[in-house]
């Protein structure tokens, strides 16, 4: 991924503004409200007090204090307002991003996704945002506050004491210097933190996903200590960095307390050497008074400065997830209709990433006629699961065409594509919901009647029906409250579901009984015969039936042929069936 | 990890609740760091009071000023002015040290109350039965180590030192200035209360 620009990242992030304009604008003019007033009270204040001093009558004194209480009042009422458009800007902002990076992702394809690992885009929706989001409070109401007080109390000094206030002004680019450099060392340090959170995560990650191997394996020691140096790391780079963030108060306070020390002994001397003709007892106070303005401003601006400095990292991170456009683009005019099921590979290889080394798949060159029944069987890692990823287009061919229904896959529209080839993944999932929403993912427009068909075929229908529930059966995440073989028929019934004119089952029976495997296909024979089938599976006798079978090895076509002829030519595929069929026999 | 799932519901339900949250999480912190803890702790007291009190010496200064300025003799004036200056610059010299103290080191208390936060949720999340993932959303489970822990980086680290900076700065210079003239203070505080 290359370096995103400065602006790409502030137009990018801007666009997620959008309803919140409003709030995000009108919150620096309430701002600049409130600070206007509240600069302009000690000015009052001081006229009040040379007019007592000058000794006004007690209807001026009562005057100037309404005046004060009606300013200190709205001011308050500009502070309160802005404290409210400021966390409605903040907090839309935040649901903004989420929600479009929550759209972008959807549209990644797994090539996409490989790229920035799940966990990864995890952090990014949460953490990132959550910084971004902080910033951004910081950035429309800190920012503009501090920066109009520095500048007030400055000007301010200036009229009150002239060339003494020189002092002060001569320590805000030293602190500019310092924060430049707090920012400079922290910069470099941030980038990896992020990297290693990530890594966190994706630790909490796989435990939460996999806690049932983990515990099967007795694991738990083991993952314990590798979370715990997830953990050291991101220990050690937050606490280095945030020391050297920890140098902007002590940096700060230094400057404005040399500036203070070197007003109060220069303006004592200039007073009492000048007997008061230079500056006099009243500005003396006064310039004291503004520089704990100056002290206060100095001292929010170095913690926005803290607060960007974090977020400019995960404004990144996020604008990568924002802008990272699908790789399996629709083209400008797709096709809308796959005419049949014919699937033609031609010469195709295949790598999961443009720098990987091994090509996953070499020069595949196959033909299946619409409605054939193909069988494919090979070692695991010999590229099956790549083979037919390329039908449904979830990754794109790197050399070679894939074409279904004569039509190369890259000109069909994607969703139309992927509804006329179903596939049964073999990392399969159902979604926390019934089982008819589960099976909805397929149609959703299916019947009662129709679900009940499909879930007959997948020999689903027999286990569901005696569920208390039946098909409102809850199904809790990932699956858990079903058994495996249960998810694998209701994942082909889902399929079944889409009356698909292809239909891919990747080792999708390895977990039903070889009667029920041998039922479905039956089934699916005879019900959906010009359905052209794709069934990887390990054993051969999945596969036996096949109109003809393709044998993979090392990413590439060994051979193709019926169970007949292969067992006559192929060796990988007579080995593969004497010792399963071997293996039955010795268990019996 | 129930009871602190039940805190956190709690938290959301009254400033009462969220209080005994923030004692817990005060606790916690004293626990992890029962040395380091205490000594950030003194050190944001001297910071805070190291704060207020240039405000006396300000004052001071002003005064002889105010008494010495019509004579125009800096010479006489000289010493005082210097002592007090002096005086100063020690309590902002002191102010300086407390605060370059607590912040470096809240670095290391806030990150490794975290760390440890984690590591400790993480290993009794491994003993869990897995009864309580199929129970608990993996994304809920997932939140505690991002969302919640981020939460709690922002309170540790910016919310309770900055309570606790700023209600003793507030209680020292309110003393001062009960020092000074009470009336003047119940004045000023009628002023302050507008934000
Ligand atoms: N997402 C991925 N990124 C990078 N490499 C991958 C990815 N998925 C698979 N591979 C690699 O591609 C090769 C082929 O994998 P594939 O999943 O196609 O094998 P398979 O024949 O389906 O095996 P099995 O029978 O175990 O399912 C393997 O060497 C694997 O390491
Ligand atoms: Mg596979």
């Amino acid at each position: 991924m290359q370096e995103l620009t400065f602006r790409q990242i502030v137009s990018t992030l801007g666009r997620s503004v959008r309803e919140y304009k409003r709030a995000s604008i009108a919150t620096p003019a309430l701002v600049i409200g409130e600070v206007a007033l509240e600069c302009a009270i000690p000015y009052a204040t001081a006229l009040l007090i040379d007019n007592i001093k000058a000794g006004c009558g007690f209807d001026v004194i009562v005057h100037y204090s309404i005046m004060l209480i009606v300013m200190a009042l709205a001011s308050l009422a500009f502070g309160t307002a802005a404290g409210i458009t400021c966390s409605d800007a903040s907090c839309g902002l935040a649901k903004n991003l989420r929600r479009d990076m929550f759209y972008n992702i959807q549209t990644f394809s797994f090539a996409n996704i490989d790229r920035f690992s799940t966990s990864s885009l995890v952090t990014r929706l949460t953490t990132d945002i959550t910084n971004v989001q902080n910033a951004y409070m910081m950035l429309i109401r800190m920012a503009i506050r501090c920066p109009i007080m520095l500048v007030f109390a400055l000007a301010m000094s200036f009229y009150m004491v002239g060339p003494l206030a020189f002092v002060y002004l001569a320590i805000v680019p030293l602190l500019g210097l310092g924060f430049f450099w707090v920012i400079k060392t922290s910069m470099p340090i941030f980038r990896r933190i992020f990297k290693k959170y990530d890594a966190l995560n994706e630790s909490v990650e796989e435990n939460i996903l996999g806690i049932r191997v983990v515990k099967s394996y007795v694991r738990e020691d083991y993952e314990k200590e590798k979370f715990g140096h997830a953990a050291d790391e991101v220990y050690r780079d937050f606490r280095g960095v945030e020391q050297i963030l920890a140098l902007n108060t002590p940096m700060m306070n230094l400057a404005v307390y040399v500036a203070f020390a070197l007003v109060m002994y220069f303006g004592s001397y200039m007073i009492i050497s000048s007997r008061g003709t230079l500056i006099d007892v009243g500005q003396f106070s006064a310039i004291t008074t503004y520089g704990f303005q100056i002290l206060m401003s100095l001292m929010m601006l170095s913690m926005v400065f803290v607060m960007i400095t974090m977020a400019e990292e995960s404004s990144r991170r996020i604008c990568e997830v924002l802008m990272e456009r699908s790789d399996l683009a629709n083209p400008a005019h797709p096709l809308m209709e796959v005419p049949n099921g014919s699937i033609d590979f031609d010469h195709v290889s295949f790598k999961y990433s443009a720098d990987a080394q091994r090509t996953a798949l070499t020069d595949v060159d196959l033909h299946i006629a619409s409605g054939e029944t193909i069988g494919i069987i090979g070692g695991t890692g010999s590229a099956k699961s790549t083979l037919v990823q390329l039908v449904s287009r979830l990754y794109d061919a790197t050399e070679g065409t894939v074409r279904v229904g004569g039509h190369d896959v890259r000109d069909y529209d994607l969703e139309c594509l992927r509804n006329q080839v179903a596939m049964v993944l073999q990392k399969n999932v159902l979604f926390s919901g019934t089982i008819k929403e589960n099976m909805r993912w397929g149609n959703k427009e299916a019947t009662d009647d129709e679900i009940v068909q499909a879930c007959r075929l997948a020999c689903a229908d027999e286990f569901v029906s005696q569920f208390p529930d039946g098909y409102d059966t809850y199904v809790e995440q990932g699956g858990t409250n079903v058994s495996g073989g249960q998810k694998q028929r209701l994942c082909i019934a889902r399929a079944l579901l889409k009356n698909p004119k292809v239909l891919i089952l990747d080792d999708s029976t390895s977990a039903v009984d070889t009667k029920t495997d041998s039922q479905i296909r039956s089934a699916m024979r005879s019900f959906i015969p010009e359905t052209t089938k794709i069934i990887i599976a390990q054993r051969t006798a999945s596969v036996e039936d096949a109109d003809r079978i393709v044998v993979m090895d090392d990413g590439a076509i060994s051979a193709v042929g019926t169970h007949d002829e292969l067992m006559r030519t192929s060796d990988i595929y007579r080995e593969t069936y004497t010792s399963q069929n071997k293996m039955q026999k010795g268990g019996e | 990890m129930a009871e602190n799932t039940d805190a956190r519901r709690q938290a959301t339900g009254g400033a009462k609740a969220s209080g005994a949250v923030a004692g817990r999480v005060i606790r916690t912190i004293f626990g992890f760091y029962p040395v380091l803890a205490p000594v950030v702790l003194v050190c944001i007291i001297v910071s805070a009071v190291s704060n207020a009190l240039p405000a006396i010496f300000m004052q001071n200064i002003l005064q002889v000023v105010q008494d010495t300025w019509e004579g125009g003799d800096w010479g006489a004036a000289a010493p005082q002015v210097t002592g007090l200056v002096t005086g100063l610059v020690c309590i902002y010299v002191v102010a300086i040290v407390a605060s370059f103290s607590w912040t470096r080191l809240m670095a290391t208390v806030t990150q490794g109350t975290l760390m440890k936060l984690r590591k400790l949720m993480f290993n009794r999340m491994e003993d869990l039965p897995i009864r309580y993932f199929d129970t608990h959303p993996h994304g809920d489970v997932m939140s505690y180590y991002t969302n919640d822990v981020d939460a709690l980086r922002q309170m540790v680290s910016q919310s309770l030192p900055n309570l606790l900076m700023t209600v003793l700065t507030m209680a020292t210079i309110f003393l001062i200035m009960l020092y000074y003239s009470v009336w003047m203070t119940l004045v000023v505080i009628c002023g302050v209360m507008r934000s």
